[in-house]
């Protein structure tokens, strides 16, 4: 159960069946492959940002998996994209088309096969392909250079070998209908294809489970199950000993978790910069160097970084200064050249020097950026007080440090925000919660009404009543001392001490104790252990729950783990989708929020 | 006194027929070495400690209740044990009292052992073991080790000391921990096998648990037939409008047929020549009605009576407009072949079925297979170049084997059969090795003439005219202004300035092309 290599296999397979020269053509959202691993090749990062500039819709769907080298080492000589018009004409090469089957692809394909720029095709689409669309191709295929139409069910972004994602996001695909409780259509179709796709290229016929509170979970198990019963002979393969589970989760029984400062590596870029199909991009830094504008982090060829990606930042600091030590070492014994055996070392170790010394340049660029967002922020607060709001029943005491926080000067909007929610959502329940006092204080030290809208939208939308444990764990006795050894536990670190609500759900699902009731399957049941468990969280994962997965699966044998969303989210686009959704509902639960939280602030500020 | 000595031959519990029964036997031995054993109850299966028989029983029932056959060789063996150790524990009391009381243990385990072994009977005669067979476990001995790769814990009481259902190995309690379903010859059976331990290895290599080649479909086969039922229909079409073609060429040929009297061909009254046309030309195909038609078919501009006027394609019949038709010519002996000879006239076609025609004689198509066939001189390098990699990389290795052989039979003669067929290997890759360089130089030397570049080499060219007539009006409008021609200066600039636009256009399309 490795996606990445699943990915990876699918694309070595299509540039090793065709033998002899040959251009790999890609459309808007397979282009990815090959751009993200080689940051020195600019051929592809040209397709890249052609594409960002020319058609902003766009979803790349496939990445990490293939350089440049590996691409030249099975004789493809050309990445084009389908949408350039403008291609040369080589008949003596071959064609080896990598597309997601949309209509506007089979569009730009008939055209392509019309007129036709190479001399043979190999069609490989990423998703299943209606008949119409064969027959379509077919018919316009007069030239008979179609040699082979294959799917290949390459159709998700793999991140990490344990992590997934759909890459859905605003603007081009809303994840909310009609109202703040069903799909957006589009999203929906491409969200059980993006879940289908993963199935079958992991080979798993699965049992769905889903999240009970949740229509959304509930809609897509049903549509899942119904497709792998319509698909029935593409599900068919050996038997497992017991069938593998897919977890289908709502992010609305967890909202604190995106909401939460990061502190590991992954997360915390992702967090204060963003990763964007694995492409961070630095240009707002101040005094960047121009060739770290933007930079690429890949697992694959960055061994410092896979060695880092889960560790905190403190950790991470110490790495990098070893990291540092080894490369100054190293730059000693390549200046004292006496010998011509020393030249010829130095010319030998030259490349692999010249290599390394630009990974360090990176990181330490990276790292620096992150230490002056975190001071520039007075983060180490924030993520105290976030924590404590996230694990502890300490209402007096959360109150009186987020009200100082708030009237700072040096935290941001976002983060006072960020803090007004989580504390909104932890004493949601409580009697003396003053949200009201919070509110009026928000706005009185500037915050902008955006802001403030912000908070009613969160909390709106995932308010106890609609997320399905208790996230908390403020109930029954058993519970609370629970809490106090977690505490007794992560004294270690005070700024990670949260642990996300899904750790909790899958430690039970591995020991075989989920309930029924509030999980139920979709068909059949099975009261075995798992060993292999999907997870799909409907409205995005983020980054600190992709390492508690890599952990799981690290420490518990015998289990894998996978885990995948609609999106990888940070506290930003986390608050962007559920604004956006609930913006477009705000006059049919404008009632609500008046009976919740009584005025508007405005008025009780006059 | 015989019957004690069985008894202590129950008690040896390292002899191979009682520790393939047990599962932790040697923690057995070691408990009921220290004579306490009647107290302290031990659960046969998993070695559990229990206060009183009943709380055992209730353990059996609740932990081992459905693996019953096991737990009745386990329970036999444990009864087997216990009840040596009450010999042994009265060997301590006086003899006869002993011997006698032994004797009545002896009895009475016989009768229980041999009810147990009828019970057991029973079930086996009905069906098969139950359980998954134990034949192939790996003997226990004083120094086992967990057999796990990187792991050398001594099996003993600290590490625990456990057989892989299904390669038999032994391991520590950490490196057997997973489960995967077994059948009763301890083979892999996913659907009705019975959940067993098993080791990291086993569980690793159930098949297709590391496989990570995703599911592929492939709709070739359905592609091709498509498109050869496509390509047949469409044939088929073409040869019935050719049929149609050639039949229209015929009639042309024959323009002036005797129809009533005298010699018509001399003065052929015009509309009466176009109205028997037409009569013989809507006999090889029904024409449509003009007044059911109010817009073209093909491109959906409607008629007007002056403007956009009817016409009737001759092969088809349908009605369409001017823009998607044309003329065709026709010609006698090959109607398909669209050339001007031996022209018998000319007939109005539409679009669709001109394309049809004339399908298999496109010039496109035409063109197409010639340049398939014709590959550039680079192709042909490089597939040189591939074939010499080929040899190199198979030829390589085998050499550095040779060489190391030659190393280590320290052969230094020269006329060694060996170390000639060295040599002449070396004198091979050599070869080789100066032909691939010799042809990477070539493809490097290639002129690099494509598409793009020519398209550049064109623009660029505009632009040089252009910057020329750029020039020329900047010199004129000089002229001008010397001669005080405000008039003739305005429009000069205005062109001169319109040439400017055109120029940054072009040079823009250049930068693109870069």
């Amino acid at each position: 159960m490795d996606v990445v290599e699943a990915v990876q296999n699918y694309v070595s397979k299509m540039v090793n069946e065709v033998a002899g020269m040959k251009v790999l053509l890609l459309d808007s959202e397979t282009v990815t492959i090959t751009s993200l691993f080689n940051p020195h090749y600019i051929k592809s990062n040209e397709l890249l940002d052609k594409n960002d500039d020319s058609d902003g819709k766009q979803t790349p769907i496939i990445s990490n998996v293939m350089t440049q080298s590996t691409l030249l080492s099975h004789e493809t000589y050309l990445v084009d994209r389908i949408e350039n018009r403008n291609r040369d004409r080589m008949r003596h090469l071959k064609c080896v088309c990598f597309l997601r089957p949309t209509t506007e692809t089979r569009q730009l394909l008939v055209e392509e096969l019309k007129d036709p720029c190479y001399g043979d095709y190999y069609l490989y689409f990423s998703n299943t392909l209606k008949k119409s669309a064969i027959e379509r191709l077919a018919e316009v295929d007069e030239h008979e250079v179609v040699r082979e139409v294959q799917e290949y069910y390459a159709d998700y972004c793999a991140i990490n070998p344990d992590f997934y994602s759909l890459n859905l996001g605003l603007p081009n695909y809303p994840l909310y209908g009609i109202s703040p409780t069903s799909w957006d259509g589009k999203t929906f179709q491409r969200t059980v294809e993006g879940v289908l796709s993963v199935l079958l290229s992991l080979k798993k016929k699965p049992a769905i489970r889903y999240e009970g509170k949740s229509s959304m979970a509930k809609r897509l198990a049903q549509e899942v199950q119904y497709q792998i019963q319509q698909e029935g002979q593409l599900f068919t393969w050996r038997r497992t000993d017991t069938p593998p589970i897919l977890l289908i989760l709502d992010r609305r029984s967890d909202p604190v978790t995106p909401l939460l400062s990061q502190w590991t590596y992954q997360a915390m870029v992702h967090e204060l910069l963003g990763i964007n199909n694995g492409r961070v991009d630095l240009s707002e830094v101040p005094d960047i160097r121009p060739e770290l504008r933007e930079i690429v982090l890949s697992r694959d060829q960055d061994p410092f970084y896979k060695k880092n990606m889960y560790l905190n930042l403190g950790d991470l600091s110490a790495n990098i200064k070893s990291y540092v030590e080894e490369y100054q070492s190293k730059t000693k014994s390549n200046m004292n050249i006496d010998s011509i055996a020393d030249m010829k070392r130095f010319v030998e170790e030259y490349p692999e020097f010249r290599k390394l010394s630009a990974n360090v340049s990176k990181h330490v660029a990276l790292v620096g950026e992150l230490s002056r967002l975190v001071d520039k922020g007075n983060l180490l607060e924030v993520s105290e007080l976030e924590q404590s709001l996230a694990c502890y029943d300490q209402h007096a005491n959360d109150l009186k440090s987020l009200q100082k926080l708030i009237q700072s000067t040096n935290v941001s909007e976002n983060s006072k925000v960020r803090l007004v929610i989580l504390y909104a959502l932890r004493y949601e329940k409580s009697q003396n919660m003053a949200i009201d006092s919070l509110l009026d204080l928000l706005h009185r030290n500037n915050v902008s009404d955006h802001g403030i809208s912000l908070i009613h939208s969160v909390v709106e939308s995932a308010s106890a009543d609609k997320r399905q444990d208790d996230l908390f764990a403020r109930e029954g006795f058993f519970a609370r001392s629970k809490t106090v050894f977690k505490g007794l536990k992560g004294a270690e670190n005070v700024y990670t001490m949260h642990s996300p609500q899904l750790t909790q759900t899958l430690e039970l699902m591995i020991k075989g104790k989920l309930k029924e009731t509030s999980y139920p399957f979709i068909e059949g049941v099975t009261k075995d252990r798992p060993q292999d468990i999907i997870i799909f969280m409907v409205g995005g994962v983020t980054y600190e729950e992709a390492r508690y997965v890599a952990q799981l699966n690290a420490s518990t044998a015998g289990v894998r783990l996978v885990l995948g969303g609609t999106c990888v989210h940070n506290s930003t686009s986390f608050l962007n989708e559920t604004e956006d959704a609930f913006c477009r509902f705000i006059e049919g639960l404008a009632a609500a929020r008046a009976a919740r939280f009584g005025r508007t602030p405005k008025q009780r500020a006059v | 006194m015989s019957s004690l000595s069985d008894n202590t031959s129950f008690s040896s519990s390292s002899t191979p027929s009682t520790s393939f029964l047990a599962t932790n036997s040697h923690r057995e031995s070691l408990i009921f070495d220290d004579s306490s054993s009647l107290q302290q109850l031990e659960c046969p299966i998993c070695n559990e400690t229990m206060i009183s028989l009943r709380q055992l029983n209730q353990h059996l029932d609740d932990l081992h209740g459905d693996t019953s056959v096991d737990q009745k060789d386990g329970i036999l063996n444990w009864f087997k044990n216990a009840q040596s150790t009450i010999g042994k524990q009265l060997s301590k009391t006086t003899p006869l009292a002993k011997n006698k009381l032994s004797s009545i243990s002896k009895d009475l385990s016989q009768t229980v052992i041999s009810k147990f072994s009828e019970l057991d009977v029973g079930a086996v005669l009905d069906e098969q073991p139950d359980y998954v067979t134990k034949a192939h476990w790996q003997k226990e001995s004083e120094h086992d080790c967990c057999s796990s790769a990187g792991c050398d814990k001594m099996l003993n009481l600290k590490h625990g000391r456990q057989n892989c259902r299904k390669c038999g190995k032994l391991f520590c309690d950490s490196h057997c921990q997973l489960q995967m379903r077994l059948n009763k010859q301890a083979q892999h059976d996913p659907v009705d096998g019975l959940w067993c331990r098993a080791c990291e290895d086993c569980y690793q290599s159930r098949e297709g648990y590391l496989d990570t080649r995703g599911v592929v479909r492939t709709h070739t086969a359905a592609f091709v037939k498509a498109r050869h039922k496509g390509l047949e229909k469409a044939h088929l079409e073409g040869n019935r409008l050719e049929k149609r073609l050639e039949k229209l060429a015929r009639l042309y040929a024959t323009p002036a047929k005797p129809v009533i009297s005298g010699n018509p061909s001399l003065t052929p009254p015009l509309p009466t020549l176009k109205h028997r046309r037409r009569a013989s030309e809507q006999s090889i195909v029904k024409w449509e009605d003009d007044a059911s038609v109010t817009n073209c078919p093909i491109c959906g501009n409607s008629f007007g009576k002056i403007t956009n006027r009817k016409h009737h394609c001759r092969l088809c019949g349908r009605v369409i407009c001017e823009k998607c038709s044309s003329k065709v010519s026709l010609n006698l002996n090959n109607c398909s072949s669209e050339s001007e000879q031996d022209s018998v006239g000319e007939v109005r076609v539409c679009r669709e079925c001109r394309t049809a025609v004339f399908r298999h004689v496109k010039i496109s198509r035409k063109e197409y297979n010639d340049e398939i066939a014709k590959q550039p001189h680079i192709v042909l390098l490089y597939q040189k170049l591939t074939k010499i990699r080929f040899a190199i990389d198979a030829t390589l290795p085998k050499f550095q084997d040779m060489l190391d052989m030659l190393q280590n039979k320290e052969i230094v003669n020269q006329t060694h059969a060996d170390y000639q067929l060295a040599a002449r290997t070396r004198k091979e890759l050599l070869e080789n090795f100066a032909q691939f360089d010799s042809i990477s130089k070539k493809i490097n030397a290639l002129p690099k003439a494509n598409d793009s570049e020519k398209r550049e080499e064109k623009i660029r060219q505009q632009v040089a005219v252009l910057v020329e007539q750029k020039k020329l009006v900047e010199g004129y409008i000089q002229e001008a202004s010397k001669k005080r021609k405000i008039d003739d200066v305005k429009t000069l600039k205005a062109s001169l300035d319109e040439l400017e636009i055109e120029i940054n256009k072009k040079k823009k399309e250049l930068g693109e092309l870069w």
